[in-house]
């Protein structure tokens, strides 16, 4: 991957390598002046930007299930169980 | 299964110890707080489930893996010492747990060693063919005149949010390679940090990164079909 054969600038193939890095705040000083300085005289970039922040929150956005009931109980049962056991506990008898 | 099981020691880098508040939950456990217990439930049992099912061929098979790792955490409770934190304790007998049963389904399994593998290779987040060439005259290597990406600001929220963009976004993500798939599921679905997912995976930040930028990369990619069909 070559830059810009004149200046210190980002190539737009670069910058979106550096996405990541960016919304992580993992890019050195240097690095994220760049590319920062890329995507303010870059609309396509700052377009993919978004787009990833947009992925990111469409993924938030998946973790929305609980365990049933039925499962809780049965699981709080395993707890019960263990209880039950003697000190110095043997393991339960797990079927497999 | 005896009680001297590894995957309950806690090896590896320890990114966080036990906390104040995981040492008062041990001892609520230790002494029979079926509440405690209760809560631990509540914050964890659907995540270990979806982590599971990364490694083993059904949701049915990654519940068992799931309550598996339950007894595990409970048998191990005696032995925990609070070097690790008790949630990253018990994602990584989960991830021990779902390994092997994945192995005696004969699945892949997504070892940390596949994680290099899976490193070395180079992996362009965008297909090279939508920018210009680096020869151009004068925008070498910015995105082409006609496959520049478009703005989904006009996409109403409803849509990002809706059951078939939610469909498009489990598709993608399923067929991620095993590394990419749990780092991005434990960082960008679970909401893990960083550090809590480098301590459970056994990865450094880097690779991490790494890892997730490709994984980010695709499902952006695998959106950007499905909204640019509609």
């Amino acid at each position: 991957m070559t830059s810009h054969l004149n200046t210190n600038r980002l190539t737009c193939k670069e910058a979106v390598e550096l996405v990541t890095d960016y919304l992580e705040a993992a890019l050195l000083p240097e690095m994220e002046a760049r590319f920062k300085q890329h995507l303010q005289t870059c609309p396509d970039c700052t377009i993919y930007v978004d787009q990833m922040r947009q992925t990111l929150h469409t993924l938030r956005q998946l973790n929305a299930e609980t365990t049933s009931g039925e499962a809780q109980q049965e699981l709080l049962q395993l707890f019960r169980d263990w209880q039950k056991q003697p000190p110095g506990r043997q393991s339960l008898v797990i079927t497999e | 299964m005896t009680t001297t099981e590894p995957e309950t020691q806690e090896t590896g880098p320890a990114r966080a110890s036990a906390s104040a508040n995981d040492l008062r939950l041990l001892g609520a456990l230790r002494s029979g707080d079926e509440v405690a217990f209760a809560w631990l439930l509540d914050q964890y049992h659907t995540s270990l489930v979806r982590l599971a099912m990364i490694y083993v061929s059904s949701q049915a098979v990654a519940e068992e893996v799931a309550q598996e790792t339950w007894i595990g955490v409970l048998q191990g409770l005696d032995r925990f010492e609070g070097r690790s934190s008790l949630k990253t304790w018990i994602f990584r007998i989960l991830t021990n747990r779902a390994k092997t049963r994945g192995q005696r389904e004969a699945r892949s399994v997504p070892f940390s060693d596949l994680a290099t593998a899976e490193l070395e290779a180079d992996e362009p987040s965008v297909d090279p063919s939508r920018f210009n060439p680096s020869d151009h005259p004068q925008w070498p290597e910015h995105w082409g005149s006609t496959d520049a990406p478009q703005s989904w600001d006009a996409i109403p929220e409803q849509q990002f949010l809706s059951q078939e963009t939610r469909a498009c976004v489990l598709k993608a993500i399923a067929v991620l390679p095993p590394s990419q798939r749990e780092v991005m599921t434990l960082r960008d679905i679970e909401g893990w940090s960083s550090a809590e997912v480098c301590g459970v995976l056994g990865l450094s930040e880097a690779n991490q990164r790494v890892l997730l930028h490709r994984a980010r990369s695709k499902v952006r990619q695998a959106l950007e079909t499905y909204f640019g069909e509609g």
